[in-house]
């Protein structure tokens, strides 16, 4: 017994961790949220501008930066990456995937560059100042949750002006949109940027976390963050369709899904298979709602249907 | 005002599917023209308005709009001097928007998309809910709602308001653009229009007058009535503007059930009639053709191969319209006939 009450202190007292994690997730899924979701395209980049944002950001800190700095520059760096998928796509006309995948290959060499070299650079919270960490959990958690917040609100009031709205169209309609006069390139290149730079900012708030930024930080980075939006969407579509709640949905998701994991992995899961966790879920999520409307209401059609034709056929 | 220059335009050039889609198409539209146009499937019709649109680039040939070559330019940026609806109803709106959101997007075509700016503010409100009562179909209840729930019916009549309104220019916008596109001596058009001008404020400002002066009104009546002077004024300097957008309707209410269909019909007629606009609108009704419009364009295989306006038009019958047709296009007949039998 006293085992047992020992073991779920300790889960829970990882609790804090694993929301931490989930926020600075969610604030990565809100940027693929922003491509998947309202401009309607699959962008592959974030792997590569996630693991940019990371480690421009500890290059910059371990040299002796500010951190904020650091943060605004690993920022900078997502924009760019947008940048270049968004102009591959709309200057070559390459499918936007395809784009992505191309701009995420060129980041890998990038990112290696930036960071001399080296496979991961460390970032030292006892040395050196840095937002969030976690040697200080409960301290990061009001940060990110504050810090979050205001990147939400701001996107709301983004989308509210008439630019967002235009975006939105865009990811909406094109056809209809380039007939009301949107530049519907344009507005592409910019969601991407904006998308990315977010990305990366949750990048560089990772390697603080974390105290180190990986070239391999971003693997996977793609399927956390749809993770996070179809968990989101799940669960808070029903609530209000406000676009507001939509984009806080995702952070929630993302939080939901690193509890769940680190849970997971508390009970003894092989962490070895944390990533094809992770491509089952996101295959669930999507594949289940697509079940339900082709086989299995057609399944309750069909029965229905059996029984009232039996029941006709004995009052013929 | 809109003028085609030997238009030329092939699908698949060079492969086995090619196909001429128009051949050598010359029209001049003028100011307040209602052309409605008919042809079988794969006449042309559509492509010459993607052409004129700019979603389509012709291989050749010249697109004029006041007198400058726009076949070039790329969609979003002549958007403004064309309101188009389509023929699916899903088409011409976003539909994860609001009714309202949609509408202040194509009210703020051709001008800047501001960052700095909130997509609507409380005064463009009220006035689509004005515009949106006109329609008759409830849609100034519907606000708020997204465009996905509304019906074919409601949201192609609601792509219709969005093709037709916009921002209004400025008095001095519209003198400037009337001395630039009317045809004839500047310096005579300046004159003239100052002239004009000068009147209705000068009218303004003796009714501004007489109102203030009365004091048998309240304060409160007497604010109604300069709002409504004011609204007399702006319509007037508005009725000489020349830069209205050319509405470009294809097969709009092809998708709509017939009572619905009708219905949108007489809406589009009533706000071509309103606007004094120029106006383009492919049909496969026949019976429509010949009632709406002050010209009738019949096309085949790519050209244009009857040109009705006027007295002609008027005196024109379904029975004459399908005779010409059968002269016309003998060989897709068949096929054409059975579009055209009802």
């Amino acid at each position: 017994m006293q085992q047992f009450l020992n073991y779920l202190l300790n889960y829970v007292q990882s609790l804090p961790g694993s929301v931490n994690l989930g926020i600075i997730w969610g604030l990565m899924a809100l940027g693929v949220f922003i491509t998947y979701k309202v401009l309607d395209v699959a962008d592959l980049t974030v792997d590569g501008s996630f693991a940019m944002g990371g480690i421009v950001c500890a290059v910059f800190i371990k040299s002796g930066g500010n951190f904020a700095v650091g943060l605004l520059l690993g920022f900078v760096a997502g924009l760019l990456c947008g940048l270049v998928t968004g102009l591959l796509h709309t200057l070559l006309g390459i499918p936007p995937i395809l784009a992505g995948i191309l701009t995420q290959l060129a980041c890998w060499s990038i990112n290696l560059k930036i960071a001399s070299g080296a496979a991961n650079i460390s970032v030292n919270a006892r040395t050196t100042t840095v937002l969030v960490s976690q040697l200080d959990k409960y301290n990061a958690l009001w940060i990110l949750f504050l810090a979050v917040a205001i990147i939400v609100a701001l996107l709301y009031i983004f989308f509210g002006t008439q630019l967002g709205a235009s975006i939105r169209a865009t990811g909406n309609n094109q056809k209809m949109a380039r007939a009301q006069g949107i530049n519907t390139k344009f507005n592409i290149v910019l969601g991407l940027m904006i998308s990315n730079g977010i990305v990366a900012l949750a990048g560089g708030l990772l390697a603080q976390y974390q105290g180190f930024a990986d070239i391999n930080m971003g693997r996977g980075a793609i399927v956390i963050g749809l993770c996070s939006v179809v968990i989101g969407h799940a669960i808070f579509s029903k609530i209000s369709p406000n676009f507001g709640l939509r984009m806080a949905s995702v952070v929630v998701g993302g939080i939901i899904y690193y509890v769940i994991f680190s849970t997971v992995v508390f009970i003894g899961m092989d962490t070895d298979f944390l990533k094809m966790l992770a491509a089952v879920v996101v295959a669930l999520f999507l594949g289940v709602p697509y079940i339900k409307s082709h086989y299995y209401d057609d399944f309750k059609k069909r029965l229905a249907n059996r029984k009232m034709k039996k029941s006709q056929d004995v009052e013929g | 005002m809109l003028e085609l220059r030997n238009i030329k335009k092939k699908f698949n050039p060079g492969t086995a599917s090619e196909t001429i889609a128009l051949d050598n198409v010359n029209l001049t539209l003028k100011e307040g023209d209602f052309i409605t146009v008919i042809g079988g499937n794969g006449a042309g019709k559509s492509t010459l308005m993607n052409i004129i649109a700019g979603s389509i680039k012709p291989d050749s040939g010249m697109v004029l709009l006041d007198d400058e070559d726009v076949s070039l330019v790329s969609e979003h940026k002549k958007a403004q001097y064309f309101g188009r609806v389509f023929q699916d109803p899903m088409v011409g709106t976003a539909a994860d928007m609001t009714v309202i959101e949609n509408l202040a997007l194509a009210f703020g075509r051709g001008q800047r998309r501001s960052l700095f700016k909130w997509s609507y503010r409380k005064e463009d409100v009220e006035y689509f809910t004005s515009e949106l009562k006109t329609l008759d179909l409830g849609l100034e209840n519907k606000l708020y709602q997204k465009v996905g729930l509304l019906s074919g019916g409601q949201r192609q009549a609601l792509t219709l308001l969005m093709a037709t309104i916009r921002h209004h220019p400025s008095p001095r916008q519209i003198k400037k653009d009337y001395v630039r596109f009317s045809a004839g001596d500047k310096n005579f058009l300046k004159e003239e229009i100052d002239q004009a001008f000068n009147k209705i404020i000068e009218e303004y400002n003796a009714s501004k007058k007489e109102i203030e002066s009365n004091t048998s009104l309240s304060k409160e009546e007497k604010k109604l009535k300069l709002k409504e002077i004011k609204g007399v004024r702006d319509s007037s300097f508005r009725s000489y503007d020349v830069t209205k957008p050319v509405l470009l309707l294809d097969e709009h209410t092809a998708a709509l059930d017939p009572k619905t269909a009708e219905k949108v019909l007489e809406t589009t007629d009533r706000i071509v009639k309103e606007n004094q606009l120029t106006t383009i609108m492919i049909t496969h009704n026949m019976k429509d053709a010949i009632k709406y419009g002050n010209r009738l364009i019949m096309m085949s295989k790519g050209r244009v191969v009857a040109d009705i306006k006027g007295e002609e038009k008027q005196k024109l019958t379904i029975e004459k319209l399908l005779d010409m047709f059968v002269t016309n296009s003998k060989n897709d007949m068949l096929a054409d006939s059975a579009i055209f039998g009802d």
